[in-house]
């Protein structure tokens, strides 16, 4: 197992190689002068022409492309990812400074996401047919289809100004202390129900599907047959079996959670990474952007990190490869 | 190559013993979308203790179906719509499903043909042997291992120390085989249900695996049910054997019997479809001309008949009756009803 | 057999009962008695109508201002009530079909292509190319894909052009791989050994044998990506970055709608919107569903 857990962790490296390769490609696509970005611009306006140019020999800006993205890499494993246009501080700081917000979203859309969507799955899944398995179905179809922001539309609507049970602006009302506190569970509600209905049915199809499949193997009928109670033939190997691709696929909400921070933190004015790449998108503060993007796919790679040496503890079948 | 069943073999009985399970007029339909597909259609069979009843018949003729409604095993759209699986008193088709699972592993057991997928993948080999004891035996800790133990060494698994916590993707294909057995002759049944046990195996380990049946037999003085398409097992193994087609027990009789006189034309042109150690190599197989019936729309009169060599015009109109026509024999063909047939052939 | 697979077989030979069939036409048979597959495809046929004849079934002219009736909800006049500048909302929705089911239809068409032919080169020449085009799949897949789209529109410049560019480059990673899959199975089945060996070509056993397994799922792939492509396009128009004004899009009704002025009291000008996305996209879940169980001859065909 151990060897299965070194290789994988080997992967990591031409990966994170190549996402690196992928957002400097990217960064000297977009318009605009590498130099602003990578100096601070409180230093900048000291320099007279002269030294800038000798700055831009300095950071080998001049230099040919290979070299300039092995400094830039050096800069970024340094926790240097350049400097924001707009607001002339660094890319990192500010990415950091807004994560906590975006977190108290994300990480309760995906628990959500996982525990409800499992469940509902995998009772749907041991109810085939009957009348709970059409309604999840039907739901789970629904949940897919209606985009996050006009779900939030909806909330913001009904709950928000006709009820007015929920607040539907920033995550404090103004002038409360800001804090974990309930003001903040009373806020994030409408945005975390926006962003995770779609995960939620997304993990009730695979987690029904999942099921379906472990439920129609030979070895049920054996566990049957060995006249064990139906609930030990539904847990002890129906479900076991049926964890295997679910592990699977747990990583895969968090791409599409953060493509979805972007427009929901933006309808909710919430101030977290999504808002703050929104904004930089609107104002071409590229430097920002990027350090977002790369930010965002190591998380991603993380993730699948995880979910990989997680399912190489699930399923037995690898372990000794 | 079957074997030839005129050997009298050691265990093989002369005359049969006391009945132990009597399946009497079992139907069982799947009510699918399309229709009623009558997978098991009256259908009669008796097991005797330390005897080896066989059901041959090819693939879809209803035969798993049958065991597995024996078992109760049969899910929705199928259902037992008729008959009785009378055991040591009590019809089985007919208990509460709570007395259905203490008979289930515990007095009778079940078999199956792919042992790959009849084991659960991501559980020891050991735990899955534990787990049946367990429910019917109701051993745990030290006890259940140490019994866990002696049931892997009775089936002939080396080291079944390290054997108890292995995966079965780890075993060889005759060794999984062996843990399926061991998971059902765990609580000492009355009665084994196989449903070709051998028929995913190779010939080498066919062989090791039916030798490990019989002595189980022998020892715990089982009936056993094998069920398969290989006559040359049948012959190997059975005393007794039944011929399925299409849902319905065509042919009844003793092996021996049965491959020297077969009397159903399904039996007869089963048994020219081998070929033997005479067989030359330029000579044609003889293979039963057309398919299967669809089970959906079953032509009326005998099932057979669009097959069959020796059909006459009252087969497509009226389906024959199984009937007594010797001692201990029973088919089920127009060619052997005196009324029918007058002249016996 | 197990007493599902017998089931299965009763039921697939049923719908074989008339072995001439082609399996073009099996298929088609067993995607229309999918009843939502069915409807899914009505719907689809309508919002395609509307895309293609909007200059004849719009009552207005979908950037026609009309003073009389600003913001108005629904009337007789204007079915589905007018927006703040006095446009008929029922015609801008229908005139957004025709963007979004073309969004929805190129872009998935670019990335289909890109995807099929990285996948199936990877798949098939093995070796130092499928290992480069994997790990460039597996780093592009790092990446969120609305965000990187998101970002080559802010680059580029929101247009109808760039948006359907932006998808269709960063859509392919899934395809990729899916084809390889296919690919690398279907290299090693016995049939298409056996029709190597018989001389088939390199090409002609990619043509003859290969293509058409991968039909099925790529169809669904592609189907299931376009309802993808229709949500990234109305994400975009919505954060202002796609589909720019006047041109009507669902996506920049609802952005029109955002304000909580607007919001509270016309619900009218951002429900319509909505359920039309929402409808578009279920319509063809509904469809990629059908398609899926049409194609899989092994589905649990028990009803």
């Amino acid at each position: 197992m151990t060897q299965y857990i070194l290789r994988r962790l080997l992967l990591v490296l031409p990966l994170v190689l190549g996402i690196t390769i992928i957002t400097f490609t990217i960064i000297n696509l977009a318009p605009g002068d590498p130099i602003t970005a990578m100096l601070d611009p409180q230093e900048m306006r000291q320099l007279t022409s002269a030294d800038i140019e000798q700055r831009r020999v300095e950071l080998g800006l001049n230099q040919p492309i290979p070299v300039r993205y092995l400094i830039w890499v050096r800069e970024a494993l340094h926790g240097n990812l350049g400097y924001s246009i707009q607001e002339k501080r660094p890319v990192a700081e500010m990415v950091l400074e807004k994560l906590p917000a975006s977190l108290a979203l994300s990480l309760p859309s995906i628990l959500i996401a996982i525990t409800l969507g499992v469940g509902l799955g995998v009772l749907a899944a041991l109810r085939q047919y009957s009348l709970f398995d059409y309604l999840a179905t039907a739901a789970a179809f629904f949940g897919v289809s209606v985009p996050g922001f006009f779900f939030a539309f909806m909330g913001m609507y009904l709950l928000g100004v006709k009820l007015q049970v929920l607040p539907i602006f920033g995550m404090w009302t103004p002038g409360q202390p800001t804090e974990i506190n309930l003001d903040l569970v009373h806020h994030a509600v409408l945005p975390v129900a926006a962003l995770a209905i779609a995960h939620v049915a997304g993990y009730m199809r695979y987690a029904r599907a999942a099921m379906l499949d472990s439920l129609a193997a030979e070895y049920v009928v054996t566990a049957r047959a060995k006249g064990i109670s139906e609930v030990a033939v539904q847990w002890v190997h129906v479900f076991r079996n049926a964890l295997l691709p679910l592990v699977t696929i747990a990583g895969l909400a968090l791409p599409t959670l953060i493509g979805g921070s972007f427009v929901i933190e933006t309808i909710f004015s919430w101030p977290g990474v999504g808002l703050l790449g929104y904004t930089a998108i609107l104002q071409r503060d590229y430097p920002l952007q990027m350090g977002i993007a790369l930010m965002s796919a190591v998380a991603v790679l993380l993730a699948n990190l995880v979910t990989d040496i997680a399912y190489c503890f699930v399923d037995p079948r690898i372990r000794y490869d | 190559m079957p074997a030839d069943p005129s050997a009298d073999g050691p265990g093989r009985q002369r005359g049969r013993s006391a009945p132990l399970l009597a399946v009497r007029g079992l139907r069982t339909s799947f009510f699918t979308r399309d229709g009623e597909v009558k997978a098991v259609d009256n259908v009669d069979l008796t097991l005797r203790r330390g005897q080896t009843l066989g059901l041959v018949g090819e693939s879809g003729c209803g035969k798993s179906v049958t065991s597995l409604s024996i078992m109760r095993l049969v899910r929705p759209p199928g259902r037992i719509i008729g008959g009785q699986v009378l055991f040591d008193g009590v019809d089985l088709a007919s208990v509460p499903e709570p007395e259905m699972r203490k008979v289930r592993g515990g007095r009778i057991s079940m078999i199956f043909q792919e042992p790959m997928t009849s084991l659960n993948p991501v559980l020891t080999c050991g735990f899955q042997i534990a787990e049946v004891i367990r429910e019917h035996q109701h051993l745990a800790g030290a006890a259940l291992h140490a019994r866990v133990i002696e049931v892997l060494r009775s089936v002939g698994i080396p080291q079944p120390d390290r054997r108890y916590h292995a995966y079965p993707h780890e075993l060889s294909g005759g060794m999984r085989q062996r843990i399926v057995i061991a998971m059902a002759i765990a609580c000492d049944p009355d009665v084994l249900i196989a449903d070709e046990p051998t028929t995913a195996l190779d010939v080498t380990i066919q062989a090791q695996i039916l030798a490990l049946l019989k002595a189980q037999r022998e020892r715990r003085g089982m009936a056993l049910l094998l069920i398969t398409h290989d006559l040359g097992v049948i012959a190997e193994m059975a005393d007794d054997v039944a011929v399925m087609y299409a849902g319905e027990i065509v042919e009844f009789a003793d092996v021996m019997t049965l491959f020297r006189s077969p009397r159903h034309p399904y039996t007869i042109g089963l048994l020219n479809s081998l070929p033997t150690l005479t067989t030359q190599r330029t000579q044609p197989l003889h293979a039963i001309p057309g398919t299967v019936p669809n089970l959906l729309r079953l032509p009326s009169g005998c099932r057979f008949a669009p097959r069959c060599s020796r059909v006459m015009a009252i087969c497509q109109d009226v389906p024959p009756v199984l009937r007594q026509i010797d001692d201990g024999r029973l088919v089920s063909c127009h060619l052997y009803d005196p009324i029918a047939s007058p002249v016996v052939v | 057999m197990t007493d599902s697979a017998i089931a299965v077989v009763a039921e697939v030979d049923a719908l074989d009962r008339v072995p001439e069939l082609s399996p073009g036409r099996r298929t088609l048979r067993r995607f229309l008695s999918h009843r939502l597959a069915v409807i899914g495809a009505l719907i689809m046929a309508v919002m395609a109508v509307c895309a293609i004849l909007a200059d004849v079934i719009a009552p207005y002219d979908p950037n026609q201002i009309d003073l009389l009736h600003l913001a108005e909800s629904p009337s007789a006049v204007h079915l589905l009530g007018t927006d703040a500048v006095g446009r008929d909302a029922l015609s801008r929705i229908i005139y957004g079909a025709r963007i979004s089911l073309s969004v929805g239809v190129v872009a998935v068409a670019i990335y289909m292509t890109i995807g099929f032919v990285l996948g199936g080169l990877a798949g098939y020449v093995g070796g130092w190319a499928d290992n480069l085009i994997m790990r460039f799949t597996d780093v592009m897949m790092c990446f969120p894909t609305f965000v990187l789209i998101l970002i080559l529109v802010g680059i580029l410049g929101p247009n109808l052009s760039n948006v359907v560019f932006a998808i269709g480059l960063f859509g392919w990673p899934g395809i990729a791989r899916l084809v390889r899959g296919q690919v690398l199975q279907l290299r090693e089945l016995d049939y298409v050994i056996a029709a190597r060996i018989l001389g088939a070509g390199k090409v002609d056993a990619l043509v003859r044998h290969i293509l058409p397994n991968v039909i099925g799922p790529l169809t669904v792939a592609a189907t299931l990506g376009i309802a993808g492509a229709i949500l990234a396009e109305a994400g975009l128009s919505f954060l202002g970055l796609g589909v720019v004004q006047p041109t009507p899009s669902w996506g920049s009704m609802l952005n029109d709608a955002r304000s909580p002025a607007i919001m509270a009291v016309k619900p009218w000008l951002w429900i319509s919107p909505g359920i039309s996305i929402s409808l578009a996209v279920l319509a063809i879940n509904f469809i990629g569903d059908g398609l899926r169980d049409a194609f899989d001859v092994r589905s649990r065909a028990v009803g």
